[in-house]
């Protein structure tokens, strides 16, 4: 395996501080004519990282600083600060830690492998290789590095959260989007709602208005029956407030409830929080323009319904592969090369293959380096 | 109630001339000379009786023609029976349709008992090899009141040869794929080893065969290679002995197949992956019999198999159990024919971990069916005609008591074997049961978002049919009122058969709507869905004229789903035609021709690049004496094949994945 540059250079400046700290007086002068580390060339690949199988994943933690893959579990890893980013299948993940919140640009040198639709152009991704494109990273330098607010990091989103209320920043005044419209899939029906009152109380709600539609697929429903207000007094709660549309009702948490709001205490002043979320086993999605009047389950699929909080991963955003070009159900990196900013430093960063040499799916090889101003 | 045993008095023409016609065309005579060849079948009944005086129309093919258009196995030699379709899967292996069902609802036999299906529940007919066949009896349409599950499209019942005199026989074949060889230096070749000798009362045999098949490729510039090298091995023994009336036969089949093709370069990295098949079956066979009375067949098969490609590859261990006993009794006069089979199917396979040390991945885990069925078929002579009535009842450990019953009459218009007219008409039930795989199967490409998984609440497919034919046997000076000369040349078999099917719960994949909005994935499940709806024509003409037979035949298909959109992968139209000429100098020379057209593209191809194709194929073979024999031919003269480009972009091409061979053999007879 070849060894990269900065972990060359890691291990460089480690026997150079050792022996700086050294007292020996009788210590050999390196000979100029005999480096005593090995130099590594720019974009030399590292890898393979073995990310485990489809029914057993495992995730590879990777510090771009030393070069090394560390070993931990998800537990560890959110309390961890010192790997930058993860690969788990086709998956790429980005620390967030907030000592180490770690984020991504995506170059464009590689925009031509996609027509002017969008569609992959087959031939580009198949005669691509590691050579063939070690040119196009080569040619990035730090130059090409963007300001700040262009890198993008994973992050989590709640698919109702904070969506149902619209905050004035002028007059600082909080008021309900009636327009926007939530369905939840949850205990076999789905329910569409709106919040069209609110009152705060501070930082908190002290009462809030759903209309509420069901459609009720048990009971043979095919389309959304009628709305129904429903007004709750958040104001006095003393726990978390479980809503169910059918019954029209407060329940507890270990009844059947469509969503939720955590019940608060701010500076003494008790009431729900600005934030609304559906049960584990539920799923939602937003219908801005009040778009559907029904939901045809047998394509509920296809509507886009997710879970409670979804993480939103900045590879996702310019995936870095096509599948299934040539009917061989693999991989096929695009070698477009990304900038991976960390607290320390800027990378450069191309995935070259998603196979070890047996082909063996999972296995992430990839090229990388440190952009220095020159 | 007096049961007796049935005698086999509904045979119209004697054995013994069957015999002499076997005779004479193995000394090389042309048997066109003698009177008409009655073949004796017993597919249609489960008894034997002339082909003739079958109620199920039967068509034969010798084991002899076997080998004049075969290379060794079944794969290219049924292409030669008209109104079977044969495809090339994904396995690189080969299947039938008949009757437009596919190679699920066609049902392949040998010695009248199941074999093992390793893609779904179509036997791979490049695994059986033609050395030691006698004859192949192909049964179009519905018969899953005598033979149970997948008998819906038609039945092929390969006979393997049972008596025989002492001889030894050793052949090689050379064959090349001319402009589409890897390498042009390729060679493959054909060994097989035929000895029967009969020792103290017992007849033994011993035959072995071997395939090396370096495999084609349309273009060397690109990665993927079109046909792979393969490697097959087959060995048969058999032992059999009459004991006073008692027939026993042991038999003993192993069968090897490796095969590698490659396909393609690993993304990233300098290796390349290749589609990997390594197969090993062995079969034992015990059968004991009573002449026309009563037997017990007993089979087990075993299947071991690893296969897919390099970086995913499957172990699959598929096991076969039966015992098959039938009982030929009498009542009143009524002839009757029951049977009792006990059956079992066992299924274990497991996606290899990405090395040694790594756990793979269990897809059906141990799974096995039982089942034990019974059936009775009656059958009543009115004078020349006859009526066949049959019921079959299969209790499942699966899924319960499953029933399929079938009426079949045999009407003679005219009974004057030189003027023959013949109407056969057959209506009832038949039925597939789900595969272990269908039921059990755990197919995870999560990361890839999608799953395919079992069901195990399937149901057998049903379906409903019926059949109408038309037979004529005679001659064209007969046919056209010459009914008094004495010529009866040249002789004229017509035939024209019309079928209908009506299929349900036909098992397919769907979406499991449920399961994938709690996941997220896309999740497909087995379900009964589909319905099917089969209808059609077969016509044939058979004329044999001094040194000289020929035969045309045409077949029409209208297949479409319960939505009335065609069914893909199916000829509309297919016309076959051969013609077999004795030449001087004991010189045979065959010439056929299978054109295919009418093929609908599937909801996933995106146009059309070629919707018929043609074959051309040629041989000659020559007795230059007792012992020696030769044969050279060219198969697909015209090297029509699919075109990989239109293919790898979605588009139709019902060509095969064929090619030009040019083959040249010699054989010699010890004794």
């Amino acid at each position: 395996m070849k060894i990269s540059y900065l972990a060359s250079l890691s291990a460089v400046m480690l026997l150079t501080a050792c022996g700086g700290s050294s007292s020996s007086s009788d210590s050999v002068e390196p000979s100029p004519t005999e480096p005593t580390t090995p130099v590594v060339e720019e974009g030399a690949i590292v890898g393979p990282f073995s990310t485990g199988t489809t029914s057993e994943p495992a995730r590879v933690y990777f510090d771009l600083d030393t070069g090394a893959a560390l070993e931990l579990t998800v537990e560890e890893a959110a309390e961890n600060s010192l790997w930058d980013i993860a690969f788990q299948r086709t998956k790429v993940y980005l620390n967030t830690h907030s000592d180490n919140s770690v984020g991504a640009f995506f170059t464009d040198v590689n925009s031509d492998f996609y027509d002017e639709t969008g569609a992959a152009v087959v031939d580009s991704f198949l005669n691509a290789d590691a050579d063939s494109e070690l040119d196009d990273y080569l040619a990035i330098s730090a130059t090409d590095i963007p300001e700040e607010a262009s890198f993008v990091g994973d992050s989590e989103e709640s698919v109702i959260g904070d969506k149902f209320y619209d905050y004035d920043m002028t007059t600082h005044v909080v008021t309900a989007n009636d327009d926007r419209y939530f369905i939840v899939d949850s205990d076999d029906a789905y329910t569409k709602f709106r919040v069209t009152d609110l009152t705060t109380q501070g930082r908190t709600l002290s009462s809030i208005t759903f209309g509420g539609a069901m459609q009720d697929t048990l009971a043979g429903d095919t389309e959304f029956g009628a709305e129904s207000a429903l007004t709750i007094n958040t104001a006095d709660c003393t726990d978390d407030i479980y809503v169910d549309f059918g019954l029209g009702a407060v329940m507890s948490a270990t009844d059947a409830w469509d969503i939720t709001l955590a019940c608060t205490t701010v500076d003494d002043i008790t009431g729900a929080e600005f934030d609304i979320h559906i049960a584990e086993d539920a799923t939602a999605l937003v219908d801005d323009a009040n778009a559907y009047d029904a939901i045809d389950s047998e394509a509920a699929q296809f509507y886009g319904f997710t879970s409670d909080v979804t993480q939103e991963l900045a590879f996702d955003a310019n995936p870095w592969y096509q599948y299934n070009l040539n009917g061989g159900h693999l991989l096929w990196s695009q070698y477009g090369v990304y900038l991976v900013k960390t607290s320390d430093a800027t990378f450069k960063m191309q995935i070259t293959s998603y196979y070890d040499e047996a082909g063996t799916s999972g296995n992430y090889s990839f090229r990388y380096d440190e952009l220095a101003s020159e | 109630m007096k049961l007796k045993p049935i005698i086999p008095c509904l045979i119209l023409f004697n054995t013994s001339a069957y015999a002499q016609s076997l005779v004479d065309h193995k000394n090389g005579n042309n048997p066109v000379d003698n009177a008409p060849l009655e073949r004796m079948v017993v597919t249609g009944t489960r008894t034997e009786l002339a082909q003739s005086q079958s109620p199920v129309s039967i068509d034969v093919i010798s084991g002899a023609q076997l080998q004049q258009v075969s290379h060794g196995t079944l794969a290219s030699a049924l292409n030669f029976i008209p109104g079977v379709v044969t495809k090339r899967n994904e396995k690189d292996g080969y299947t039938v349709q008949m009757q437009g069902f596919d190679g699920d609802h066609v049902l392949v036999l040998l010695d009248s008992q199941p074999l093992i299906s390793p893609t779904g529940s179509s036997v791979d007919l490049d695994q059986i090899s033609v050395l030691n066949i006698e004859r192949i009896e192909v049964l179009r349409g519905a018969a899953s009141v005598l033979y149970g599950s997948s008998a819906m499209g038609g039945v092929i019942n390969v006979i393997t040869r049972k008596q025989s005199q002492n001889s030894g026989k050793f052949r090689y074949q050379a064959s090349s794929y001319t402009q589409n060889a890897i390498d042009s230096s390729d060679v493959a070749g054909l060994y097989q080893l035929d000895i029967k000798q009969n020792i103290m009362g017992w007849q033994g045999s011993v035959s072995a065969q071997k395939i090396d098949d370096p495999g084609f490729d349309y273009d060397e510039n690109t990665f993927a290679q079109s046909a792979p090298s393969t490697d097959k091995s087959f060995v048969n023994l058999g032992l059999a002995k009459d004991f006073s009336d008692i027939h026993l036969a042991l038999k003993t089949r192993y069968f090897s197949d490796e095969k590698i093709k490659l396909r393609y370069a690993i993304p990233g990295q300098a290796g390349d992956i290749s589609y990997l098949s390594d197969v090993e079956q062995w079969q034992y066979d015990v059968n004991v019999s009573k002449s026309q009375i009563w037997k017990v067949n007993g089979r087990y098969l075993q299947h071991d198999e690893t296969s897919g490609d390099s970086n995913g590859l499957r172990d699959a261990e598929i096991t076969l159990a039966e015992i098959d006993s039938q009982y030929q009794w009498q009542l009143g006069s009524t002839a009757l024919v029951s049977g009792l089979i006990l059956h079992r199917d066992e299924l274990y396979q497991i996606k290899q971990g990405s090395s040694p040390d790594v756990t793979g991945t269990i897809e059906v885990d141990d799974q096995s069916r039982d089942s034990v069925e019974a059936y009775t078929q009656a059958s009543w002579l009115y004078g020349d005609h006859e009526l066949v009535a049959g019921v079959r009842v299969q209790n499942d450990s699966d899924f319960g008591v499953h029933s399929a019953a079938r009426l079949n009459g045999l009407f003679t218009l005219n009974n004057d074997k030189n003027d023959l007219w013949q109407l056969r008409v057959g209506a009832g039930q038949s039925y597939r049961v789900p595969t272990l795989k269908e039921r059990f199967y755990v197919f995870d490409h999560s990361n890839l978002g999608y799953m395919v998984l079992g069901n195990d609440e399937l149901d057998p497919e049903t379906a409903l049919s019926g059949n109408v034919e038309l037979s004529y046997h005679g001659s064209v000076t007969r046919l056209f009122g010459a009914n008094n000369t004495p010529n009866a040349y040249p002789r004229l078999s017509l035939r024209a058969n019309l079928h209908y099917a009506k299929a349900q719960d036909f098992i397919n994949t769907v979406t499991d709507v449920e399961a994938s909005a709690q996941t997220g994935l896309l999740i497909s499940r087995y379900e009964n869905v589909d319905q099917t709806y089969m209808k059609g024509a077969d016509l044939s003409l058979k004329l044999s004229w001094q040194k000289v037979d020929y035969q045309l035949s045409y077949s029409y298909l209208h297949a479409t789903d319960g939505d009335d959109n065609y069914l893909a992968d199916r000829p509309t139209h297919q016309i076959k035609s051969n013609l077999n000429w004795q030449l001087p100098f004991d010189i045979n020379a065959l010439a056929y021709v299978v054109y295919e057209t009418g093929e609908h593209p599937s909801s996933t191809q995106l146009g059309i690049e070629k919707d018929d194709w043609l074959s051309v194929n040629v041989s000659v073979n020559q007795h230059i004496n007792d012992q020696w024999q030769w044969n050279a031919g060219i198969d697909n003269l015209f090297d029509e094949h699919q075109d990989s480009d239109a293919i790898a972009q979605g588009l139709l091409d019902v060509r095969p994945l064929s090619s030009q061979r040019v083959f040249v053999g010699v054989s010699y007879q010890f004794y």
